[in-house]
């Protein structure tokens, strides 16, 4: 097998491949599977009422806290 | 503490609530039951994993000190450089980070598919195989039995042994997956299901695939670096997805970027691997197709580090409160800087002068080190005490453990990038005879041995506070908000 | 829905992979496995092969590659370290051992550059017996220390001090065998592949 045959099927492979995938993007946006509001709201799914988004987690060097919580 | 206003915070609490398919368990319920489900095995992960971090650093460093001290054990078979070299190598990827990332990675699919793990008992068949595999094919090494190529020196069997631990390993996940709880994956879990596909095809091609001459170095090398893409990285990017917006506690900059930065980093990174052949006796299009690739790269890099900095941004003044964010952030800036470093190396220009070096030495350190293994420490500080209900015991030994570490992998780092350097500038200059080029590095080898015994003094550190808190001994700590009482919470 | 949508998913991080493999691994090993080896490369004898597999056990891809780089790339050719390697050149070299660390120099045509028995073998007895300040690693244990050498014994000639009294210093078989295969590094015989590109031009 010569180089020119294998570099044409690589990029054909290739090609294929990226138009395959266009395709399955674009069928997925027309048939609604993705949606702006959609990407944005996942980012807030590692939050939950008793771990809510503005409240940090973790916090171990802060004194004060520390103080509070030995009561 | 809470520095959001309040009105916005709870807006987007209520949009994330409602995102939420099922809130049928109370959050706290459903959260200590997760722990519970997975509590014995990833610890499990994390001891055993420590364990090859400790052998593997005291491998690491006693081939770091026989390159300026080669007499020293010199008259020890097992111990001479040619083999502690790569059981360092083999250890520490296939014990260390392998382990300690599969039991985090599990710890955060329970999490994000909002489900107790399925199947959990076949992790702890999982943990034991894994185990007997890198105990086999480190032993081999040592006693003279490696197979001679780099990232695959284990033996047939122990990669056998190891991929069958894998398969039990990934199951559990897959299965726990399809069980979700949740309308949306999270882009940690993208990278975790992605990693648990990759793994399992990468190292059966590569361990039981038969190639002649130069394409078995070629194939080397697309499994040597492959294991980063499909592993290494991962496991380090979905836990810094995770834990940077979770302990700050604002989301992830922009979301879009991550789907950009996960696709265009599956379809790159794995083409890269052939840049460590470059002026090599492969053919020349191969070569070429991985350097465009490897500068590709700076695609999915810059979209990881827009999003992981600009999330920490305005939020420094966390770190003095957080080991869980001081060790993660630490790592998402290392990820950044050997991301560009490495495209910049597969440069033709710039490899001609680092390939061969110690240069390559303090990138991969860059890489594994203090990318991959800080984020995982980091990691194990925010798991641990909600697996075993009891906070680490000593911040003071945290603080030791962080910056121990974080000094020694930048003395490290920053030695073996200016000794290899000069390394390479000597070796390509025909006027100067090859010995210079080696005795030249001596004094960066050195600073990377003090760096190395920092590291290791890190390690020592951080394995006992570990054991300190199995055991439950030392002070208890109320102090991080974790497992704490409905009463409690007006202390807050 | 969200059954087809893991299915694009997994599909579309299965399919990443196999294409980099196909790249990378795949279409290499269809172009190139098949090339026969240089006229003047002979198989790996039976001692030979022996002293490779003492090379692999003991490390020393990790300081020697075993490639040597074209003209205006490094100063290999400079150097004379041999001409550029082609993968002509590695048709029975299984597992392949080009290394990619120059911590000591390329060994491609190491037989070619140092030929003397006695000096690879205080060589690997102890580096600095004859390379000033080299760091490479002493193998003691390549060597016996004895009363008397055997008939066909190679007895090492070391200065008074490093040998005990009334006693030799003699190789084993594996280091015998390791120098055996050091000794069969020649590559310097002409590029197979510099042939067939000439003729395509003609």
């Amino acid at each position: 097998m010569n180089l020119p045959l294998a570099a044409l099927l690589v990029v054909l492979v290739a090609v294929i491949a990226a138009s395959i995938a266009l395709a399955a993007f674009y069928w997925a946006v027309r048939r609604k599977q993705f949606s702006i509001r959609d990407l944005n709201e996942g980012a807030y799914t590692i939050f939950d009422n008793d771990e809510p988004v503005g409240k940090p987690q973790d916090v171990m060097f802060d004194d004060s806290r520390k103080q509070n919580k030995k009561q | 503490m809470t520095p959001e206003s309040k009105t916005k915070s709870n807006d987007a609490t209520e949009r994330a609530k409602a995102f939420h398919q099922s809130d049928l368990m109370d959050d706290t319920e459903l959260r200590v039951k997760i722990d519970e489900s997975l509590a014995s095995a990833v610890a499990l992960f994390f001891a055993t994993s420590l364990f090859w971090l400790l052998l593997g650093s005291i491998f690491g460093l006693i081939a770091s000190y026989k390159m300026h001290w080669p007499d020293w054990l010199g008259e020890y078979a097992v111990l001479t450089f040619g083999r502690i070299r790569p059981a360092h190598l083999n250890t520490v990827a296939y014990g260390w980070v392998s382990l300690a990332g599969a039991g985090a990675l599990l710890w955060m699919t329970s999490r994000l598919t909002r489900i107790p793990i399925k199947w959990g008992w076949m992790l702890f068949i999982s943990v034991l195989l894994w185990n007997i595999g890198v105990a086999y094919g480190t032993g081999a090494i040592i006693f003279g039995y490696s197979r001679g190529m780099e990232w695959l020196e284990f033996p047939r069997i122990a990669g056998f042994i190891i991929a069958l631990g894998f398969v039990f390993f990934a199951l559990p996940i897959l299965k726990t997956f399809i069980h979700r709880k949740v309308n949306h994956i999270y882009v940690s879990l993208w990278y975790i299901l992605a990693s648990v596909v990759w793994f399992p095809l990468l190292y059966l091609t590569a361990n039981f695939g038969h190639y002649q001459g130069v394409v078995e170095a070629g194939m080397n090398w697309w499994y040597g670096h492959n294991l980063l893409t499909v592993w290494v990285t991962p496991i380090g990017l979905a836990m810094a997805y995770y834990f940077l917006p979770k302990v700050i506690g604002r989301p992830i900059y922009s979301y879009y970027l991550s789907l950009l930065g996960f696709w265009s980093f599956a379809l790159f990174y794995n083409w890269n691997g052939i840049h460590h052949l470059i002026g090599g006796p492969l053919p020349t299009w191969l070569v070429t197709v991985s350097i465009v690739a490897s500068v590709m790269m700076v695609i999915p890099v810059l979209a990881v580090a827009v999003n992981h900095h600009m999330t920490t941004f305005k939020h420094f003044h966390m770190l003095k409160f957080s080991p869980t964010l001081r060790f993660t952030v630490f790592g998402a800036m290392a990820y950044t800087a050997v991301s560009l470093q490495g495209s910049g190396m597969a440069l033709r220009s710039i490899n001609e002068i680092t390939h061969f070096t110690h240069y390559t030495v303090g990138h991969a350190h860059l890489g594994v080190y203090a990318f991959s293994t800080m984020i995982l420490f980091g990691g194990i500080y925010y798991i641990m005490p909600r697996l075993s209900k009891w906070e680490w015991p000593y911040p003071s030994l945290v603080k030791w453990h962080f910056w121990l570490t974080a000094i020694g992998v930048i003395i490290y780092v920053v030695a073996l990038t200016i000794g290899g350097w000069y390394q390479g500038l000597d070796m390509n200059n025909p006027d100067k005879d090859f010995m210079e080029s080696v005795l030249n590095t001596i004094p960066y080898l050195y600073l990377r041995s003090l760096g190395g015994t920092m590291m290791v003094v890190g390690h020592l550190i951080f394995i006992y506070h570990f054991a300190l808190m199995v055991k439950r001994a030392g002070p208890r700590r109320f102090a991080p908000p974790w497992f704490k009482k409905p009463e409690e919470e007006s202390a807050v | 829905m969200m059954f087809i949508r893991s299915f694009v998913f997994f599909f579309g991080v299965l399919a990443t992979l196999l294409l980099g493999w196909a790249a990378l691994v795949g279409i290499p090993d269809i172009m190139i496995s098949e090339i026969d080896p240089p006229d003047e490369l002979e198989r790996y004898t039976a001692e030979e092969a022996f002293g490779r597999q003492i090379y692999i056990r003991e490390g020393c891809v990790y300081c020697h590659s075993q490639q040597v780089r074209p003209e205006g790339f490094g100063a290999d050719q400079e150097r004379l370290w041999g001409r550029p390697s082609v993968p002509a050149d590695y048709v029975f070299d299984r597992p392949h051992l080009l290394g990619t660390m120059r911590t000591g120099p390329d060994l491609m045509n190491i037989g070619v550059r140092q030929t003397s028995v006695s000096w690879h073998m205080e060589h690997l007895y102890d580096p600095r017996l004859v390379v000033e300040g080299s760091t490479m690693p002493p193998y003691p244990w390549l060597f016996e220390v004895k009363r008397s050498a055997g008939p066909d014994e190679f007895v090492l000639d070391l200065p008074e001090d490093r040998v005990p009294e009334g006693k030799v210093v003699v190789a084993t078989r594996e280091a015998e065998a390791l120098v055996e295969y050091l000794l069969s590094l020649d590559r310097s015989y002409d590029s197979p592949q510099r042939v067939v590109d000439n003729d395509e031009e003609e």
